[in-house]
């Protein structure tokens, strides 16, 4: 299922735009309500203007050329108001024919319609029943055009505050209005995703930089906003739960290796107390297998449960190394280790420790199979591959790809191997990304290839000055 | 030879007080770090054999303590943890040597004597493998008790091969403790250098050996 995310700025600006339309609607109303209040004969033009100016609108022609008027209009909330108003009149004439409703006074004289092309506009009050009326007089246009004439209506102050707030439609005031509140919602929408974005973005910032090692590290929420402090101390707690399961990880190992080691290390020294050479021999042997299993059951557990620290490795430097370490243990064999690269260094991302594994179990592995032949190498080459090369007995088809996991041995070997060796050389470059060959070297034997993602190599060609350099040997 | 060792279990700590007593020399058993502590400000010792897990903590703690000393002994760490990073942080620390639990007998033996040699080169300026001794005082080799004539550059290259006895020495090190910085080096002169080193010692009888390993350098052990 798929889950729909949505942002909480949306819902916070939808909020701000109906406060706002509720504000900008109340205070229009009071503005015109205290406009139309404090001015009373302002109010009473308000009336006839308005109608004048409706009616105006809705005139037009029916197909024998008649005036009409617009029915919509006609029967709009305004024109109703006025119509409750048992003096209100209006004619509308345009020297053909004329539309009337109401009682219409005596109209003073037409003189300002010989005026053309203009819009004329005049008021006028007159008696009704001893009242005081206001009217006006609209004339549009040349001759044949249209002159409306209104009167006989006075609103009180809320029907004049409707008329205003109706008639302001066409001005486009409104869509000034709501020009503003997109404007307000807009600027809304951004500002709060901002201010919403920008501790939390802190806060992931921080959280990006906590590396897979459990050393500790919290998010700091000194800066963080209240709202969002719970998730960054239950995000601290659950990096705290990390560092002391991986603590706890790290102390049974230690003690495992401990409980495990001591009493080997006992046994190991009664068994000097053995007269029986042969026996000793043979009892010896097998306290040092175990032994082995132990270290790289060990190894195995650490890699597989402790997250890798990465730096900068250097595979000439950290081959070279490995092949320093084992070289005597390998003479005192028969056997003897070689080191070979083409480049000066080839660096790569990785960690140091878990690539010394895998080479030293590389390299115990070839010493033991390949008893009784010459020489193993270990050879790195461009762009970041390490290789060793033995010509012992080789690995069985069948058995490639079962040897590299724990505990399977291969059904071609005669001494006895932990079977754990390549299990960790498997994990150590599974942790790097990298992959693991295993081939058949050219005349016998086995080689196995590890190839380290070649994206991150920095490698530098070996300098060919070197070897035409002139020596000072004396 | 004077030895301490720094041991809580009482069997190790017994079979390595014979077995360094009979190989090296007078050897002490201590069991935590307080007693060496207060052992290491009253007399001499040559050579300390600490286990990292104490009682009273890891041993690593009696590093301080140990290059306070005067002269300084020879350090060996005896260790159940191998994680890289624990060695690693034991030899930044200034321990000389470390062997993981279990250890084969002749090989804490091999490795002990073989501190020692360094120390003997550093303190005294002589080292001893097999039958070859070296004066590095007098810039003079014996072997058995005859001396042999070494040129400089071969004699640079012994110092190097016997400071670090039983261990590959790499190329680039020989390289450094025989030619100065602007000195230019042909790829094969150490080669040519230590054949003619070898010859020469073979010639005199020597029974120390000098090895190559292809690729990374040479490693001097006694037969």
């Amino acid at each position: 299922m798929i889950s729909r995310r949505r942002s909480i700025a949306f819902p916070v600006a939808l909020l701000l735009v109906m406060g706002m339309t509720i504000v900008m609607g109340l205070s229009t109303l009071l503005t015109v309500t205290l406009l139309v209040a404090m001015r009373p004969e302002e109010r009473v033009r308000i009336g006839p203007y308005e109608i004048a100016r409706l009616l105006r609108s809705a005139v037009t022609h029916d197909g024998a050329g008649n005036l009409k008027l617009d029915e919509d209009i006609l029967s709009s909330s305004v024109l109703s108001i006025a119509r409750g108003h048992p003096s209100f009149w209006y004619v509308i004439r345009d020297g053909r024919s004329t539309v009337s409703s109401g009682q219409v006074p005596p109209l003073p004289s037409q003189a300002s319609h010989d005026s053309a092309y203009q819009l004329t506009y005049s008021e006028f009050m007159y008696s009704h029943h001893g009242q005081h009326l206001p009217g006006v007089s609209v004339a549009a246009g040349a001759e044949g055009g249209i002159s409306i004439e209104t009167g006989g209506i006075a609103f009180s102050v809320p029907e004049a505050v409707w008329v205003l707030l109706v008639g302001a439609r066409g001005s486009g005031l409104y869509h000034l209005l709501a020009l503003v509140l997109f404007a307000t919602a807009t600027a809304a929408t951004l500002i709060v995703k901002a201010a919403i974005a920008r501790p939390v973005k802190r806060v992931v910032v921080n959280a990006e930089q906590i590396d897979a090692i459990p050393n500790g590290r919290l998010l700091p929420d000194d800066r963080t906003p209240t709202e969002l402090l719970p998730m960054v101390v239950a995000f601290n707690t659950a990096l705290q739960r990390i560092d002391a399961a991986f603590e706890s990880q790290r102390s049974f190992l230690s003690n495992a290796a401990h409980e495990l080691r001591t009493p080997l290390t006992r046994m190991r020294l009664k068994l000097e107390l053995i007269q029986d050479d042969k026996l000793r021999g043979a009892v010896v042997r097998e306290a040092a297998h175990l032994a082995s299993v132990i270290r790289t059951l060990l190894q195995l557990a650490r890699l597989s449960n402790q997250a890798l620290e990465t730096a900068p490795v250097d595979l000439v430097a950290v081959g070279r190394a490995m092949v320093a370490e084992h070289a005597l243990a390998a003479l005192e064999q028969g056997i003897e280790l070689a080191f070979r690269t083409e480049a000066k260094t080839v660096v790569i991302q990785g960690s140091e420790s878990a690539i010394r594994a895998a080479l030293s179990n590389l390299l115990l592995n070839a010493i033991q199979h390949a008893t009784g032949t010459r020489q193993v190498t270990l050879a790195v080459a461009l762009p970041s591959q390490v290789s060793v090369v033995d010509h012992g007995p080789g690995v069985a088809q069948e058995d490639r790809a079962a040897i590299f996991r724990p505990f399977v041995r291969g059904t071609t070997t005669r001494t006895d191997g932990t079977g754990l060796g390549l299990a960790i050389v498997m994990q150590v470059m599974a942790t790097h990304g990298g992959a693991v060959w295993l081939e058949d070297t050219l005349g016998g034997g086995a080689t196995v290839l590890l190839t380290f993602p070649a994206g991150q190599a920095l490698a530098r060609p070996l300098s060919k000055l070197q070897g035409a350099a002139k020596g000072l040997d004396s | 030879m004077r030895v301490l060792v720094v041991e809580d279990d009482s069997e190790l700590a017994a079979w390595l007080q014979s077995t360094l007593t009979s190989t090296i020399g007078v050897t002490d058993v201590l069991d935590s770090i307080g007693e060496a502590e207060a052992a290491l400000l009253t007399y001499q010792f040559n050579l300390v054999v600490v286990d990292r897990r104490l009682p009273d903590g890891d041993g690593l703690t009696l590093l301080p303590a140990l290059k306070n000393c005067s002269p300084q002994p020879a350090t060996l760490f005896l260790t159940a943890l191998d994680d890289p990073n624990d060695i690693a942080l034991a030899l930044d620390r200034g321990a000389d040597e470390y062997v993981g639990k279990p250890f084969e007998p002749a090989e804490l033996v091999a490795r002990a004597k073989a501190v020692l040699r360094r120390y003997a080169l550093d303190q005294r300026g002589t080292g001893q493998i097999g039958n070859l001794s070296f004066d590095l005082h007098h810039r003079s080799v014996l072997v058995n008790h005859d001396p042999v004539e070494v040129p400089r550059r071969e004699l640079a290259i012994l110092e190097a091969l016997v400071r670090r006895a039983g261990r590959v020495v790499q190329r680039e090190t020989l390289e450094l403790s025989v030619y100065r910085m602007d000195d230019e080096i042909e790829s094969n002169a150490i080669d040519s250098h230590v054949s003619r080193l070898r010859r020469r010692l073979r010639q005199a009888g020597c029974d120390a050996q000098i090895r190559a390993v292809r690729g990374v350098g040479y490693l001097m052990t006694a037969r």
